[in-house]
């Protein structure tokens, strides 16, 4: 896609090393500090950063903030009657609802409780997540400009609704290279179903295709290709690729072309890969308390899992873990339907927060939950069993640990929950703010494109200072 | 911010610094322009809303008159008098420029050629890529020898002035295989290698040359390029990501650039080929460049937003493919770097916002899953010729089915038939017999008039047919003597009351006739009047009174409504009948068609028949039934009459059941010798048609046959590939400049027009697409012929000779050899745009024929070989890298265009979109690369890993990594296992009788050159390593060479083929293999 980089120049997320081949544990393969990182761009990060790496969990779909952590209960005495003209004012409406006529707020059907230092309101069906009230930093006012969801994720994760940008990933991956050779710097984990996940969502736009997040599968291979064929063993795949490597050598001395030497490297590592990779992501040689604590069960693809696993990831030195977790898009059948969804995650989540404090790594680690958009205090369909309409203007995300302030509430809503009221948080501030946690300027990291320069803030974005420690 | 003011001396330091400039010595637009677009532009740029101070330095005029402050920023020759150079020395932060909050910093150098020269005059010049393509000379070179044509003087004449030599000539069966990948993307056989390879001479080259340039592959290798400008895709690219017919464009572009059609044809076909005046199916296909464009299906998109994206997508993308520009950075604001102005960009949209019928989203308007018009119907090769076929054969069966009708038999009323068709029109004449007119197949007969139930209470009710099928009561059934229209019948109370046959009783199989006399005494709900095998059987309802009056006939998953009304106390003949296994079901109610369809019926012989209410059930029947008769075969429409005739009479019911229609009828009443020529015709027509069992059934079974042939031509035209094509509004929906880009604000009108840096629109065609084409293609254009032989260019010399092959905008890099550059555009212009023309001189250079060694005294000197000094060695591209392994190992299967296919991929890499993958069977497996199918959001993993494009936008240049994740796709990817089997197979079949032979055949196939000496022994090694470990596990040998769908070759050794598999394997996964040298 670039124009601007030289044809052979490129090295993958695993470049060369020295190869000790074979026996490599896992252990070896992946703590960050067997490896030395893969450089970055020069001059980057900026500044010291307050975190390593993200765990970013997206609830795909557009999570209610009325059902999680955003409680109106002033919205009672609306309950069935029309959304003041004023408080909607010019915003538009998804086809979804601009037919239906009447626009009828509808109340929140859950109870809500206070918790922690802040006094930070959860609806009840949250039975973990109170645990770690004192380590979020809640931000109500989060909004967006895409109302539907393929462009407001791809917004989300690359500044711009269009496809065709690079993802935050493969920002991070550009700038700041891998903290780990023998990983990619940037994975994608995904649980649920609902609203499909295409692969825009981690591409690396115009950045080097080596920045491209990889999606690690959760059933089959967990890397593309990664299994030999039935009938190679281990150790003849081992025999193979030397002699692939001995005719390689006898090229590269013959042509002089430096690209071989790459390929050598590369064949070298992806068997090293196939020997580690399946071992780091086999969950069951964790304690079965580990497992308990995540609610994940090996063998079994959930989000539960997919938790844990972004823990060890961290801990393997990926720089970047998305999680995707489909199945927040409740245009009906809201009051039911997030008690499902809040199950799936409460627990986890709390977990994966609880395991990376315990282990030291919550300081550095900045972990981010949240959806592409809120959900809308109007009722979508006008019955028992009502749902709510995307709603781009607020929502409520956390993050924590990484350089985030925890225990704390950061800007609020209107009484309607429709609106923000105070220090609204746009999707390229919360961009301009993750790149700074990570030691980054957000407007330093740019790569020219097409004669242009491009970041992904694009030509936005403020760092929300109340919200760092 | 300080305003500009005159009067303040230079510095003394930087003065000093001034003296030692090289005044004068800067390019303007290699070096000053680029220096002002990034430091300057921002603020002083051709953007008008963001430009300060009333300054611009993209004009002259401008940036050297007099300013609102009354400053002049450049006076040119005179440093002092320059605001300009103060401000750019200042270090005072109120004053200094850029200001110290602006990120790009002016260098020390960069400051000095500034001020070098505005001292030299401040020349300003257009810009390179917008000056008019003038053909240069060719420049003279010291070595005479050296160049094969024009192009090696422009490139020697470069290194001799660095001091550096060319390489020598590769060898000719390096450049066999040279040529035919960059030609056809596939290496050459191992025939064409010999063949091409003996001889040195010109002559063999130029035969070499022709060879690869006509092969039908040269097409597909074009194509793949072209794919990616075009944004060629199979699904709609968001969100569900629909699938789409546009293969058809596809094989439009492979089949132009087969037949070398001229580019600027080309050009006008995909640009406006449904305007042309000689539009054509061709052509309009091509038209569907402009609708490879992504389609968002969301819910709750909004049909306009998108409707404006699709046409700035058109806007963009005619930019970077034709112009090499980035318009596209205009449609928020005014062009950052080069002049295009916001309100030009939308000039150029409104080209492309005007497609009739065009849909902005799915969604809500359903358009998921559904193709997105306009579209075009195509019939293509394939389909004519079933076509063909099938009209040739409903020919024959319609000459057959005339003949038939004309034998002499059945045309004559008084030849061979007479006496049956007197005997007919008899029985027509006489009166009914009140006997039953059809027995055969009848099981079941019960007449409510055939016995005298005991006291009126109805224990059983018997039957007439002899097959003792009496039917037992439940509950308390009434006969009463003149329920129904006077005649005896036996009645239902509508809570308790049935009968029922023994089971057994029905026989019927797929086909069957009911026949009921009966009448609804009350009409509430659903109610059951037969019901076919009982509750502990599984049941049919076979006649069933649905609560809308309408009749039904209805069993598990299976339910069929006929229409005809029902009333209370009206008696009625009903019957039913059934055809063939699941298949037609129809009811007549009083001789008149009731409607039908199909009914599943298996496993329902030998059931049970029940008349009236079931318990079970509570759809009891409160009805008088007369008549109950029930056949084992589907009564024909004759014989229904018949019975519907004589139950009628029975009854005096009136319907309409003649065994003939009225007409006919009446005439049978008439007397013979009172009937007129014509109307013996007539009756012996309806005789010969419907009556006379021999004419009856031919006829029936000829017309079938002509039916069917009828139907499966509407069906091949039915199933016409459709692709999506552009058709214009007849009025020109109105274009307006949107504020910030955003669709929901509108601003000033514009009409359709092209940038004013640019030569104007021809006055002598419409100011539409057809109009724009032909101005893209206008020999005066600048861009259009530079910006595609730089493509041609890129395709062999594997950089172009401007880098940056989507921008020759001021921040685009500067060709590497511009005189060369505008040669071979004046030269392609010259020749008519004919691109195998300017391929075979670009080929037949001494440039091109370079080897491509790294010659270490260089590496560091030219290390992107710039200069050209040897030929470049590069990745092939993802299709090639596949198809390489399949032709290769002899899988490929070369057949051209078509749908795509669906290569093995892994189970369930298409589960985050929710998407299936329908693998493809058989030889559809190993087509060409460019054939499978392009799915954007979630792209075939193998092209993704090896940096194919999702092509959900155009894209230009495609990047060449080298990754593990690629060594995974060679070594395990089931598409190259499996080619690894099928090569060791042919190695063992062609490969000679000796393991060298066989070692060499291998080594040649894959890389196209015999192996060395010290090669041949690693591969030596490798055989017999590989011998041993399946001799050792004869397991692993069978598992691994039953990788893939097709089938080890009958009575291979699976050992050696195993062996033989790894060898195939290893040589796939070579550098060599995968990459053009």
């Amino acid at each position: 896609m670039s124009e601007y980089q030289d044809l052979h120049t490129r090295r993958t997320f695993l470049a060369r090393t020295s190869c000790g081949l074979g026996a490599a544990t896992l252990a070896q393969l992946f703590s960050s500090s067997n490896t030395a990182p893969a450089a970055g761009l020069s001059g980057f990060p900026n500044f010291t950063p307050r975190a390593k790496r993200v765990i970013y969990l997206h609830m795909s779909g557009g999570p209610s903030q009325l059902e999680t952590f955003d409680p109106k209960p002033d919205l009672a005495k609306w309950d069935g009657k029309p959304l003041p003209a004023e408080v909607r004012g010019d915003q538009r409406l998804t086809t979804m609802t601009s037919g239906q006529g009447a626009i009828n707020v509808m109340a929140s059907q859950h109870k809500f409780a206070r918790h922690g230092q802040a006094g930070m309101d959860m609806n009840t069906l949250f039975k973990h997540m109170p645990e770690i009230a004192d380590d979020i930093c809640l931000i109500r006012s989060t909004t967006t400009d895409p109302i539907n969801h393929d462009p407001a994720v791809t917004f989300l994760q690359t500044g711009s609704p269009l496809s065709g940008r690079p993802s935050m990933g493969s920002w991070l991956s550009y700038g700041l290279g891998s903290a780990n050779e023998n990983l990619p710097a940037f994975v994608v984990l995904l649980s649920g179903g609902g609203q499909p996940v295409p692969s825009r969502y981690w591409h690396n736009g115009f950045l080097p295709s080596t920045h491209q997040g990889v999606k690690f599968q959760s059933s089959g291979d967990p890397v593309l290709f990664l299994s030999n064929p039935k009938g190679m063993s281990k150790e003849n795949r081992r025999k193979t690729i030397d002699r692939i490597s001995a005719l390689n050598q006898l090229k590269l001395q013959q042509s002089g072309d430096p690209e071989i030497e790459a390929r050598i490297d590369a064949f070298q590592l992806a068997y090293r890969m196939q020997g580690s990779v399946p071992g780091l992501m086999d969950i069951s040689r964790e304690p079965k308390s580990v497992l308990e604590s995540y609610g994940a069960q090996p063998g079994k693809a959930s989000f539960a899992a997919n938790c844990l696993l972004a823990r060890r990831l961290a801990e393997a030195g990926v720089r970047f873990i998305q999680l995707y977790d489909r199945g927040w898009d409740h245009h009906d059948g809201i009051t039911n339907a997030i008690k499902g969804k809040i199950n799936a995650v409460d627990r986890p989540t709390t977990a994966l927060l609880q395991d990376l404090k315990e282990r030291g790594m919550l300081e550095d680690t900045l972990v981010i939950w949240g959806g592409e958009f809120g959900r809308t205090t109007y009722a979508q369909t006008r019955n028992k069993n009502f749902g709510r309409d995307h709603h781009p203007r607020c929502f409520s995300m956390w993050m924590a640990g990484g350089g985030v302030k925890p225990g704390m509430i950061h800007g609020s809503t209107c009484g309607f929950g429709y609106n923000v009221a105070e220090n609204p948080v746009h999707v390229h501030d919360l961009q301009a703010t993750i790149l700074h946690l990570l030691g980054i300027d957000h407007e330093a990291l740019t790569f020219r494109f097409k004669g242009r320069d491009f970041r992904l803030t694009d030509v936005h974005g403020k760092i929300v200072k109340e919200i760092l420690a | 911010m300080l305003p500009f003011r005159t009067g303040c001396l230079l510095p003394l330091a930087w003065a000093c610094l001034l003296l030692s400039t090289d005044a004068g010595a800067s390019d303007f637009s290699r070096e000053i322009q680029p220096l002002l677009a990034n430091h300057c532009y921002a603020c002083h740029g051709p953007d008008a809303k963001t430009r300060k101070s009333g300054l611009r330095f993209d004009l002259r005029e401008v940036a050297t008159g007099e300013l609102e402050s009354g400053a002049r920023a450049i006076v040119p020759g005179d440093l002092e008098e320059s605001e300009l150079v103060r401000r750019i020395f200042s270090k005072n932060p109120d004053e200094m420029m850029p200001p110290p909050d602006f990120r790009k910093r002016l260098s020390d150098g960069a400051r000095e050629k500034l001020a070098g020269w505005i001292k030299a005059g401040a020349n300003y010049e257009k810009h390179w890529a917008f000056l008019p393509v003038e053909k240069p000379a060719v420049p003279p070179v010291k070595d005479g020898d050296w160049p094969r044509n024009p192009i090696d003087n422009f490139i020697l004449a470069r290194l001799e002035a660095q001091q550096m030599e060319p390489s020598p000539e590769a060898t000719r069966r390096n450049l066999v295989r040279r040529i035919s990948l960059d030609l056809r993307g596939l290496p050459p056989s191992l025939a064409e290698l010999a063949g091409h390879s003996t001889g040195n001479g010109e002559e063999q080259f130029a035969r070499l040359l022709e060879t690869m340039i006509d092969s039908p592959h040269y097409g597909e290798r074009m194509a793949q390029d072209w794919l990616d400008l075009a944004r060629y895709g199979d699904t709609n690219g968001y969100h569900n990501d629909s699938v789409r017919d546009m293969w058809l464009y596809r094989d439009y572009v492979i089949e132009s650039f087969n037949r070398n059609k001229p580019f600027d044809r080309f050009i006008v076909e995909n640009m406006a080929g449904d305007l042309l005046p000689d539009a054509d199916d061709a052509t309009r296909v091509a038209s569907g460049f402009n609708r490879c464009v992504t389609f968002n299906e969301e819910g709750g998109a909004d049909p306009d937003e998108f409707y404006v994206t699709y046409a700035v997508d058109r806007a963009n993308t005619t930019g970077q493919v034709f112009l090499g520009l980035t318009v596209g950075c205009a449609q928020c604001h005014d062009h950052k770097y080069d002049p295009i102005s916001q309100k030009e960009f939308y000039q150029l949209y409104a080209f492309f916002n005007s497609v009739d019928g065009e849909i902005g989203a799915g969604g809500r308007s359903g358009y998921h899953n559904k193709p997105l018009p306009p579209l075009l119907k195509v019939r293509t090769g394939p389909h004519q010729q079933k076509r063909t076929d099938l009209q040739a054969r409903l020919d024959t069966r319609t000459a057959e089915l005339k003949a038939a009708r004309e034998r002499p038999q059945f045309t004559d009323p008084a030849g061979d038939l007479a006496p049956a068709l007197r005997e007919w029109v008899t029985s027509l004449a006489l009166p009914q017999t009140g006997v039953l007119p059809v027995n055969n197949g009848l099981q079941v007969h019960l007449d409510a008039g055939s016995f005298d139930a005991p006291g009126g209470f109805v224990k059983e009710w018997p039957d007439l047919s002899g097959n003792n099928r009496t039917a037992i009561a439940t509950g308390q059934p009434k006969q009463f003597g003149r329920a129904l229209n006077g005649h005896p019948a036996i009645r239902l109370d509508g809570k308790n009351d049935f009968l029922r046959t023994a089971s057994g009783a029905g026989q019927l199989g797929a086909d069957f006739t009911m026949v009921l006399v009966l009448q609804f005494n009350d009409l509430a709900g659903n109610q059951m009047a037969l019901m076919w095998g009982d509750e502990s059987q599984g049941k049919r309802r076979a006649f069933w009174k649905t609560d809308k009056n309408k009749f039904s006939f209805n069993g598990y998953g299976a339910d069929m409504v006929g229409s005809a009304d029902l009333k209370r106390i009206v008696p009625v003949i009903a019957i039913i009948t059934q055809q063939g296994q699941n298949n037609e079901t129809r009811f007549r109610l009083n001789g008149k068609d009731g409607g039908g369809g199909g009914v599943s019926l298996s496993g329902f012989q030998n059931k049970a028949i029940t008349i009236g209410a079931n318990n079970a059930d509570a759809e009891k029947t409160a009805a008088d039934f007369a008549e109950v008769l029930v056949y084992n075969r589907a009564l024909d429409a004759t014989e229904q009459a018949a019975v519907g005739f004589h139950l009628g009479t029975k009854y005096g019911i009136d319907g309409e059941w003649n065994p003939a229609p009225a007409d006919i009828m009446a005439l049978a009443a008439k007397p013979g010798n009172e009937r007129s020529k014509e109307e013996r015709g007539k009756l012996f027509s309806h005789f010969i048609n419907y009556v006379h069992q021999e004419s009856r059934d031919l006829f029936r079974e000829l017309e079938a046959g002509v039916a069917e042939t009828r139907k499966q031509l509407d069906q091949v035209d039915k199933s016409l590939p459709t692709t999506m094509v552009m058709v214009e509004m007849e009025k020109r929906k109105p274009a307006h400049v949107l504020m910030r880009g955003d669709f929901r604000q509108p601003g000033e009108e514009v009409q359709p027009d092209v940038p004013a840096i640019f030569p104007r629109l021809p006055a002598n065609q419409p100011r539409n697409r057809l109009g724009l084409a032909y101005w893209l293609t206008d020999p005066r254009h600048p861009l259009v012929a530079r910006v595609m032989v730089n493509r041609l260019w890129k395709q062999l010399f594997g950089t172009g000779l401007v880098k940056t092959l989507g921008d020759f905008g001021t921040q685009g890099e500067r060709p590497s050899h511009p005189e060369l550059l505008d040669w071979l555009a004046a030269d392609f212009i010259e020749h008519g745009w004919n691109v195998k023309r300017l391929q075979r001189l670009m080929l037949a250079s001494a440039t091109y024929r370079q080897s491509s060694v790294n010659r270490q005294r260089y590496r560091t000197r030219d290390p992107g070989n710039r200069l050209l000094s040897r030929a470049p060695r590069f990745r092939l591209s993802a299709e090639e890298v596949r198809d390489g392994a399949l032709s290769i190992s002899g899988l490929l299967n070369p057949t051209l265009g078509g749908p795509s296919v669906f290569p093995y991929q892994p189970a369930n890499y298409l589960s985050s979109i929710g998407k299936g993958w329908k693998e493809s069977s058989g030889a559809a497996l190993y087509r060409r690369g460019l054939y499978t199918f392009w799915r954007r959001t979630m792209l075939y993993p193998t092209f993704q890993i090896f940096d194919a494009p999702s092509r959900e936008f155009c894209s230009v240049n495609r990047p060449r990594t080298n990754t593990p994740l690629q060594a995974l796709v060679t070594l395990n990817d089931p598409s190259f296992v499996e080619a690894a089997r099928l090569f060791g197979q042919r190695i063992l079949s062609e490969g000679g009788s000796n393991d060298q032979d066989r070692l060499t055949f291998a080594f040649t196939l894959a890389t196209s050159r015999p192996p060395q000496q010290t090669e041949l022994k690693i591969l030596s090694a490798t055989l017999t390593e590989q011998r041993e470990e399946f001799r050792a596990h004869p397991d692993r040998a069978g598992q691994l060479i039953s990788n893939g769908k097709s089938t080890p070759a009958e009575g291979s050794d699976p050992v050696e083929l195993a062996a033989w598999t790894a060898v195939g394997n290893i040589l796939l996964n070579l550098d060599e293999t995968i990459t053009r040298e």
